[in-house]
């Protein structure tokens, strides 16, 4: 399988998980609120769940709007710089980017030990599980933008002129 | 140390780098060049997201999807138009009222702008509207739907304040109608003046009654949001899912403008939107861990302390700051970076938070209708096919007009804080 079509099947992968993940966030709040005023029976785990679905629909979501180029920026400015500096200006920031993604992947990892020894209070869980969303996403946004970088590279400036804004 | 960040900041952002990574990577090099842990990034981040009350903005982010796709907006226009289209310069009113209602439904401005762009703009085109103006007209839909509750930006900033999310969604009610009744005079008059739409319909109870009929759930939608919130019965999460499940019965079920298999797709929508915003308040909280950890707070209002110390003098310097950066920032962004400074300032000036924390709001929402970063005004030139800076002229005295509401908000703090005293 080429790297293309891995790249694609995760995104269907993420995307799924996403769409699941926030349907399934309304539905567990929905029936918590429903169990406590019908039945007076609150559930304890429905904060917890749901607190954990949202931190990975988040940082999944993060990558795939990473691959999308549509992450909220600002772009006024660099709509105005010439084309061919501006396809340098923007795979330069793409690697600011991914080195930013290295400090989520590093450190994200480093402290996984340290907080994984605390429990969330009702299901007992490890709050491991809560950080590591946090270099997941580092990740896969990282391989999203170094692909985003190699197609720009092989494609060269005139990929640029194409989008609108900085298209990061 | 805070000319690194606000450098580092500027050239990043300004330069086109998305936020998320603008301010990750002024936060690691904060970090790194001031000896702070770089773990604290990754922990920092974890804490600033991990918090129950930022569940409400996928709910009302979903809210304002499926009102848009559900026929929910186009109903209330109906009943709108009902109720004031026969009035001179009437669509253009109707516009504005419609923003109001909706910005009473769903969370978010650009949904709300979106909604109202994407069913007024035709209808004022056939009354004769200049379509500049029309444009203009629908954008100011997202300003209100900003200020009056349910809110995002009130989420956001009553995360970071500390503030009661209740309390900021009470204040915004008088200011936000005030806005809206202010706009709609200014609607009658201009389109007097110049005369634009002209109409032959008539009023007929009749037909308000039947699109009221029509409407009635989709209006409802606030009632029971606001409602639940305010009575106790559930959290503003709560309310949100209680309000997406609810339009989603109303929008399939009743109206049936929504099918089951739409949905899919709505709700992978809202994910990545709500993904957008989570992101970087998550990192914004890494920034404001960095600026008290250094101390910033506390210069910042030494520095405004040192001009003056009387509280009007300091609200309206204060104000025209604020309208400054609502034009370059997004509002998020400013709320994040500014609420950690603004907090502990107001304090040493004895500026009530609360009316602080809407002015704030106010302030930054004028800045949806002014370039160069304003979503109103970007959905309305989307929607128009109208140049930005055509609209951008139009918008100028709808803009006076806010400001002339903001001065009187700032000048009578009961403004704000009459409908939240009520409660307590």
């Amino acid at each position: 399988m080429s790297v293309d079509k891995v790249l694609n099947l995760v995104e269907k992968i993420l995307e799924l998980i996403c769409t699941v993940f926030v349907g399934a966030i309304v539905l567990v709040l929905f029936y918590a609120v429903v169990m406590r005023y019908v039945f007076h029976m609150p559930p304890a785990w429905s904060i917890e769940v749901s607190r954990f679905m949202f931190l990975w629909m988040v940082m999944f979501g993060a990558a795939l709007v990473t691959r999308e180029k549509s992450h909220i920026e600002i772009d006024f400015i660099v709509n105005c710089i010439p084309l061919k500096v501006r396809f340098l200006w923007i795979n330069l920031l793409r690697l600011v980017m991914l080195a930013f993604c290295g400090v989520l992947i590093y450190y994200g990892v480093k402290i996984l030990p340290i907080v994984g020894q605390a429990n969330t209070p009702t299901l007992e869980m490890s709050m491991g599980w809560l950080y590591a969303s946090v270099p997941a996403g580092g990740f896969l946004m990282g391989v999203y933008i170094l692909e985003l970088f190699i197609r720009s590279l092989r494609e060269g400036y005139r990929s640029v002129r194409l989008e609108e804004g900085s298209g990061l | 140390m805070i000319h690194y960040i606000v450098i580092t900041f500027i050239a990043t952002v300004l330069l086109g780098l998305p936020l998320f990574f603008g301010f990750g990577f002024a936060a690691s090099m904060a970090c790194w060049v001031a000896d702070l842990p770089l773990e604290a990034i990754a922990q920092q981040m974890m804490i600033g997201m991990d918090s129950f009350a930022l569940l409400a903005i996928p709910g009302f982010i979903l809210i304002g999807d499926i009102m848009c796709q559900g026929g929910i907006a186009k109903r209330a226009v109906d009943f709108c138009v009902a109720l004031i289209g026969h009035f001179r310069g009437g669509l253009s009113m109707v516009a504005v009222l419609a923003g109001m209602i909706m910005g009473g439904i769903s969370g978010s401005a650009v949904a709300d702008t979106a909604a109202i762009a994407t069913t007024m703009i035709a209808p004022m085109e056939g009354e004769n509207y200049p379509r500049d103006f029309s444009a203009a007209v629908v954008a100011t839909a997202g300003p209100l739907g900003n200020i009056i509750p349910p809110s995002i930006p009130m989420i956001v900033y009553s995360m970071t304040s500390g503030l009661s999310l209740l309390d900021m969604f009470l204040a915004g009610y008088i200011p936000g109608v005030m806005i809206g009744l202010s706009l709609m005079v200014f609607c009658y008059y201009t389109s007097k003046k110049h005369g634009y739409g002209r109409t032959n319909a008539r009023f007929s109870w009749q037909r308000v009654v039947v699109t009221f009929k029509r409407s009635f759930l989709a209006i409802l939608t606030p009632v029971v949001i606001v409602g639940g919130i305010v009575s106790g019965i559930f959290t503003p999460t709560e309310a949100s899912m209680v309000g997406a499940v609810y339009c989603l019965i109303v929008a399939i079920l009743v109206y049936k403008e929504l099918r089951w298999s739409d949905m899919p797709q709505i709700l992978l929508k809202s994910a990545k939107a709500t993904a957008k915003l989570v992101v970087i308040m998550a990192i914004g909280s890494v920034f404001s861990y960095i600026c008290i950890s250094e101390g910033v707070p506390e210069m910042i209002k030494r520095f405004i302390l040192s001009i003056s110390d009387n509280k009007l003098v300091i609200l309206m310097m204060l104000n025209v700051f604020l309208l400054f950066l609502g034009c370059i920032l997004d509002i998020l962004v400013a709320t994040i970076i500014l609420v950690p400074v603004l907090v502990p300032m107001a304090d040493a000036a004895g500026i009530n938070q609360l009316h602080l924390g809407l002015l704030f709001v106010i302030n930054m929402s004028i800045g949806l209708l002014t370039p160069p970063v304003g979503y109103s005004l970007f959905v309305a030139s989307t929607v128009s096919k109208v140049s930005v800076e055509k609209i951008a002229v139009r918008e100028f005295p709808i803009l006076v007009t806010m400001v002339v509401i903001l001065i009187l908000v700032i000048l009578f703090p009961q403004i704000t804080l009459f409908v939240p005293g009520l409660i307590h």
